[in-house]
């Protein structure tokens, strides 16, 4: 059987019986495109290929409560984005202040609690990853707040239509026309020097 | 003589000496305190020209005064208060035709929105919209510009690539679907005891965390595949002699250890009990059916003790679990 000829339904459906090349045709279409979304979610390689790996590893672990009415790719991506959402929630509550505590009382505590940045070089992965989201418009995409970065990634990159991204991201159509339109509005002004 | 100069009412007199109009009607309204009054009336009478102002004043007072007070007719009243809830009825509903009317002539006026701008250039806006957006930009500068911004935009978005992740990332998500489904295999043997949810969460799931056990698996294995070599590279050592040495101080140690056992127990203070139990039960049946009665009744309650505690609890746990889904 060649799978690399079958659509992506009866791939997910062959991967529910337990096919394993199944599984793998499934991961070879889906690792760039899945793969690009949490890399410029996160904006580090490293974890976004762990991040990747999960959200694959859950996918693959749930097939079988993937509903063959709808599109795979959104289910996926569903999978993906609700994984890395997670995880910025999670990262953003284990962010400390380099200003210091913010419950620090006397100038003092606050120097104590102060987090010190040392300056170093750049790392080789810090280096491809610049290179790689060091354009003005990656580095404008970054800025956003998540939610929007999800929707022009999606909009975007993999050219989803308004409906496909309001089932991704479980949102209402209206919600994810305010999010396109607002991102986009941002985007512009982030980029505003360009055009003068 | 009332003097211009002398003539102190609240408001000054003209410049050339005679009362305003604001003054003349004040006397004649009897605002003019009493000694202002009678300067005012003084006045009037040696100036000719105030006098003839004030009789001028004096005729249009009597006229309005002769006006006679105007009704409606009979029925206004009824005919007004009929109306009254379709006027509050129709309010909304006007107001509402006017903001429509006021927003579409307003709209046709402004700049187009950015959300306007935004659709009409992903090709989102309906084609009977189309024309009126055209129309308004070919003469509206400011949105041709601000279109122009967004089709750069766009344009920008549009050169956005997919992204390779790194070398091995196919191979690596494989193995670890395998061995996940490997123990998956063993879920329901494993379930039982809960083994299999803390197996599973032994399987590192990071690059890191394979690192770390790569890193403490490798010297164990190599010392241990090291010393196998040095071991089996001795000609006189074959496995079929390492087989019947191992089995045979296998089954040396086994004998041992249950002959210590035997005797241990043979020989312990708690045999020596029980036989006397024994031969003293022997000797009285009725006591010994007595003795057999109760261990059979503790042997049931503890067994139910254990059933409630193992399988009812069990099922009660998987009905909150059912009920929280």
């Amino acid at each position: 059987m060649d799978y690399a000829e079958l659509s992506d339904k009866e791939l997910a459906s062959l991967a529910a019986q337990g096919r394993q090349a199944a599984f793998g045709e499934l991961l070879r279409r889906y690792q760039r495109p899945i793969f690009s979304l949490v890399f410029r979610m996160v904006r580090d390689r490293a974890l976004a290929e762990d991040l990747s790996q999960e959200a694959f590893i859950r996918g693959f672990a749930a097939i079988g409560s993937y509903d063959p009415r709808y599109k795979f790719s959104s289910w996926f991506f569903k999978v993906a984005n609700n994984h890395t959402i997670d995880h910025l929630r999670k990262r953003k509550l284990d962010t400390v202040s380099i200003h210091g505590s913010p419950h620090a009382r006397t100038a003092r505590e606050e120097e104590e609690t102060r987090l010190v940045v040392e300056a170093g070089g750049e790392s080789p992965d810090e280096y491809v990853e610049h290179k790689e989201l060091g354009s003005q418009i990656e580095q404008a995409i970054g800025k956003l707040r998540p939610e929007y970065r999800t929707a022009v990634l999606l909009r975007h990159v993999e050219g989803y239509a308004y409906d496909e991204i309001a089932a991704i991201m479980e949102l209402p159509l209206g919600t994810v026309k305010t999010y396109l339109h607002r991102a986009r509005s941002e985007l512009k002004e982030h980029l505003a020097h360009l055009a003068k | 003589m009332l003097d211009n100069d002398d003539f102190s009412m609240g408001f000054p007199a003209e410049m050339n000496g005679h009362l305003t109009a604001e003054q003349i009607q004040a006397l004649l309204d009897g605002q003019l305190s009493d000694g202002d009054f009678a300067d005012a009336q003084e006045h009037v009478v040696f100036c000719s020209r105030c006098h003839a102002d004030l009789e001028a004043w004096q005729l249009l007072y009597a006229e309005l005064g002769g006006l006679s007070e105007l009704g409606p007719s009979p029925d206004f009243a009824a005919r007004v208060l009929e109306h009254i809830p379709a006027q509050e009825a129709a309010a909304p509903w006007r107001q509402k035709v006017r903001a429509w009317i006021a927003a579409r002539g307003r709209s046709a006026r402004d700049h187009l929105s950015p959300e306007r701008l935004q659709d009409y250039v992903e090709g989102l806006v309906p084609a009977r919209r189309v024309a009126q957006i055209e129309a308004h930009l070919s003469g509206c500068k400011a949105c041709r510009s601000d279109m122009a911004a967004w089709q750069g935009l766009f344009e920008g978005l549009g050169t956005l690539q997919s992204m390779e992740p790194g070398e091995g990332f196919y191979e690596r998500v494989m193995a670890q679907h395998r061995v996940l489904k490997l123990l998956e295999a063993w879920e329901p043997a494993a379930a039982r005891t809960g083994a299999f949810a803390r197996v599973k969460r032994l399987v590192p799931r990071t690059r890191k965390a394979w690192a770390v056990v790569a890193g403490l698996a490798v010297p164990p294995i190599t010392i241990g595949s090291v010393l196998l070599g040095e071991v089996f590279s001795n000609p006189a050592l074959t496995p079929g002699y390492l087989a019947y040495f191992l089995s045979w101080k296998v089954g040396e140690l086994g004998s041992a250890l249950g002959s210590s056992l035997m005797d241990g127990a043979v020989e312990s203070a708690a045999a020596f009990q029980a036989y006397a139990v024994v031969e003293f039960l022997s000797g009285s049946p009725l006591i010994a059916l007595a003795g057999a009665v109760a261990f059979a009744a503790l042997s049931a309650s503890a067994a139910w003790i254990l059933y409630a505690n193992l399988f009812q609890t069990r099922r009660t746990e998987q009905s909150y679990v059912r009920a929280s889904i």
